[in-house]
């Protein structure tokens, strides 16, 4: 199964809740609206992780320091998350573990945004074979999961950063395309956007003036939710050895590599994988708490909710 | 192909060791319940981590089946294209019957053969037994011999056991019903060894079936399921000819990840597991259920050379002793491998397998001499090279790995390591010198002992995974196939053995640990050489 499923949004509405009938954003109905408690939550766990994440290194760690003389030992005031098997500090490991899987994990969801915002744009601005071609693209996409298209693509290319964040952007993309283009589709049909194609405007100029500010709010949401997706899917990479290539620390190879010794040295595993934990709901919960106050509700990995 | 682990039998040293959400609710409930399950999966691994003893059921119990793990997947149980140990080299051996068997200390023993003798260095006979049947009754003749051996001497034939056959043997005729003869086309010093893993098919199934999934041979079981993703159940052949085994049914499972291992033994699922991490192992130490083996594998592990990629360092005969000299083996072995092994003596054969050269050392660990052997060859600046992984294939691969990353780090040689799945991971031994890595993190070698072909071939470059340039290797180890007298063969292999230390044609690490975890239920002897044959386990004696 593909990790991102995605349904058409509601073609049929002039927009988010709090975008008019013109596709201009209502800052009174936004004012009202807050991204609640869980959006908070969600803000501040990540705001954490990327803290400790920037500042970890200034601790003077080395992630990739092994120390034969001090294996498996359990979490102390030495070692706050004990060593595995190689004597390496695991906390440190998570730390700049931390720091891969951000870097992979923004990249990720920033290409596959602009990537599905850009194509969902084309095809609601050209229609015709356009829409039809990128709309079969994204169905064609659907029907790779994403997780076997990795893995045959990493098996053969390698696992750099490069192909990583390829095959995080192609699993991803078509969330930000799908709720990107169900709106726009129903925003070109508005009667202010034919007044402005009457009046001259070209459709780079509609693009600019109408949908690209209309779709923004929705674009910020279907990017933490690309995120989130990209984070698992890279973590699941990197349990499966082809993510970022040990030593250099990886959540997901953290918790695989743990994984045999689960029942002896469980901090192995527990940490990276409680950082993996965290760091995906942070974002589905700051995702959801953005979808609640600029959509009016959410925009889940299945689209947009009406 | 040469298997990348053949076997070997012994145990001298047993050290024993979609749709839209369309409903508002759903909105403010889904981040609870995500943070619920999230919660759920944190704590149960926590109380899971906090759990009984490994093995803590109350006695050990081995009912009616045996169950056997394998840790690699099953390529198919064809007779007639060798196997794995891990996997479907296991199976075979219990469903077939081939001439000769290995014994664990990798002596030759009688298998369907009970006697052979050399007439002259190109002629052997064999006398094979009369009473051996199929699993269907037929009973298996000398005639059904030669026509197995018929098909592997055909080039067109699918089964790979046939190359190394067809370089030296050229036909086998029935004498009488209980004689063969092999008339041989080169000396074969060790032809009893060699042909352990002919096994012996019944030609009219083998005519209208397909081997690779379907079997019916002489040995102790018959198939009776094949799963290659998950295993096999066999059962007793009733018209098996040889002691009746302990046990009535066997279910060989495949659990291809140490973790998979480990919760198996400890949900106490599994009766007998190879090929667990040493430092696995502890968990079981104390255990009612299990005993634990730790030992010394019959193969050898080391870094295979890329020397033929273009423009490659490795192509320079002190890069390849430098980064043998880099290599702190001794530090690897005692955390990493508790103390299983020593380190290769500078050959890929060890005693008590193998014959050894004994005037030929291991490198020792000596990083100077490795950075000026780098400087000499000019690369005082460092270089970098890669190493090709298949994850999980080998016990304690990845971490043993990681810490040569860290000890060539120091030299400064950096070591970049890609991990694959197995079919990428040989493919890509398989493929062009150019694409394929620089160093492969494998395990190789022989099936009995002296076994040339089986020790030295995968170092030839002539060998279908090998990217080596090692013409005077390749020669000495020919001429040691071919040699006609014990002396002869003694003095090229050793020969060849001086060749391929003093051309560091490989980064010598150590033998491959031999591990596993025992239910006390059973009596089994332990093989090194990893084959689990299911005739071969016993139960143990009740007190």
């Amino acid at each position: 199964m593909s990790l991102v499923q995605v349904t058409e949004a509601d073609g049929g509405s002039a927009g988010p809740a709090s975008v008019d009938a013109e596709g201009r954003v209502d800052r009174r109905r936004l004012r009202r609206r807050t991204i609640g408690v869980g959006g908070w939550v969600g803000a501040g766990v990540l705001t954490g992780v990327l803290v400790t994440a920037l500042i970890g290194p200034l601790t003077g760690g080395d992630p990739l320091a092994q120390n034969f003389d001090a294996i498996l030992e359990a979490p102390s005031a030495a070692h706050l998350f004990g060593t595995d098997e190689l004597g390496r500090d695991v906390f440190v490991r998570v730390v700049f573990g931390g720091r891969t899987a951000l870097a992979i994990t923004v990249v990720s969801a920033v290409v596959a945004s602009l990537l599905g915002l850009v194509l969902a744009l084309a095809g609601a601005l050209y229609g015709g074979w356009v829409d039809a071609l990128t709309s079969r693209l994204a169905d064609v996409q659907l029907a790779v999961p994403s997780i076997v298209l990795a893995i045959v693509v990493l098996s053969f290319v390698g696992n750099s950063f490069v192909p990583i964040v390829f095959v995080l952007v192609l699993g991803s993309w078509v969330l930000t395309f799908r709720v990107i283009r169900g709106h726009a589709r129903a925003v070109v049909q508005q009667q202010y956007v034919e007044a402005a194609r009457v009046a001259g405007a070209g459709r780079l100029g509609i693009a600019r003036r109408h949908l690209v500010p209309s779709v923004l709010p929705l674009l910020a949401v279907a990017f933490t939710i690309n995120a989130s997706s990209a984070l698992l899917l890279e973590s699941s990479l990197g349990y499966l050895g082809l993510g970022v290539q040990p030593p250099d620390p990886d959540w997901g190879q953290m918790v695989a590599t743990g994984q045999a010794q689960i029942f002896t040295a469980p901090w192995i595993a527990l940490f990276p994988g409680l950082a993996v934990v965290a760091t995906a709901v942070g974002l589905q919960l700051l995702g959801d708490g953005l979808a609640e106050r600029f959509v009016g509700g959410p925009v889940t990995r299945r689209g947009l909710a009406r | 192909m040469n298997r990348p682990d053949a076997p070997t039998h012994s145990d001298p040293q047993q050290k024993q060791t979609g749709k839209p959400v369309t409903h508002r609710p759903s909105v403010r409930r889904r981040p609870a319940v995500v943070v619920a399950l999230a919660i759920a999966a944190v704590l149960a691994t926590v109380l899971s981590a906090c759990g009984g003893a490994a093995g803590s059921a109350d006695t050990p119990k081995v009912g009616d089946e045996l169950r056997l793990g394998l840790s690699r997947q099953i390529t198919g149980i064809n007779p007639h294209k060798g196997g794995s140990p891990d996997s479907s080299g296991s199976i075979v051996g219990s469903i077939y019957e081939s001439l000769t068997r290995i014994a664990p200390d990798l002596s030759v023993e009688p298998g369907l053969a009970t006697a052979w003798t050399s007439t002259d260095p190109l002629t052997w006979r064999f006398t094979i037994r009369t009473d051996s049947k199929f699993s269907d009754g037929s009973p298996l003749t000398a005639d059904d011999v030669v026509w197995n051996f018929q098909q592997l001497l055909n080039p067109d034939y699918k089964g790979t056991s046939g190359a190394p056959l067809r370089k030296y043997l050229k036909s086998v005729t029935k004498i009488d019903d209980s004689t063969l003869q092999f008339n041989l086309s080169q000396p074969a010093l060790d032809l009893p060894g060699r042909l352990w893993t002919i096994f012996i098919v019944q030609p009219v199934f083998a005519q209208s079936h397909n081997l690779d999934n379907e079997a019916l041979g002489s040995g102790p079981y018959k198939l009776d399921k094949l799963d290659q993703e998950n295993g096999a159940t066999l059962s007793l052949n009733t018209f098996y000819a040889g002691t009746k085994p302990a046990f009535a049914h066997v279910k060989y499972t495949v659990l291809a990840s140490e973790a998979q291992r480990v919760a198996a033994l400890r949900a106490g699922e599994q009766d007998l597991i190879l090929n667990l991490d040493p430092l696995d192992l502890a968990q079981f130490k104390d255990s009612d259920t299990y005993d634990t083996i730790l030992g010394v594998g019959t193969q050898p592990l080391t870094l295979a050379i890329n020397e033929r990629k273009t423009g490659t360092p490795l192509a320079d005969p002190r890069v390849r002793q430098a980064l043998n000299y880099a290599t702190d083996k001794t530090t690897i072995i005692n955390s990493l491998l508790q103390g299983a092994v020593q380190p290769l003596p500078g050959q890929v054969v060890y005693e008590p397998y193998q014959p050894q050269d004994p005037s030929v050392r291991a490198y020792p660990y000596d990083p100077e001499k490795a950075k000026q052997l780098l400087a000499e060859a000019g690369h005082a600046t460092g270089l970098t090279l890669t190493v090709a992984l298949s994850s999980g294939t080998y016990v304690s691969q990845d971490a043993a790995t990681q810490a040569i990353v860290a000890q060539w780090a120091k030299v400064g040689v950096t070591l970049k390591i890609t991990q694959q799945p197995f079919p990428a991971w040989l493919q890509s031994q398989y493929g062009p010198d150019d694409a394929a890595a620089d160093l492969y993190y494998i395990m190789w070698g022989g099936s009995f002992r002296g076994d040339v072909t089986g020790n030295f071939g995968p170092f030839r470059s002539d060998h279908i995974q090998s990217h080596l340039r090692a013409p005077e290797f390749d020669e000495l180890t020919t001429k040691a196939q071919n040699a006609a007298t014990e002396a002869e063969k003694t003095t090229y292999v050793n020969q060849a053995i001086e060749n391929a230390y003093s051309q560091a044609h490989a980064i010598f690490l150590y033998p491959s640990p031999f591990t596993g975890v025992v239910s006390k239920g059973l009596e089994w002897t332990p093989k090194p050489n990893r084959y689990l044959y299911a005739q071969q386990v016993g139960r143990a004696a009740q007190p």
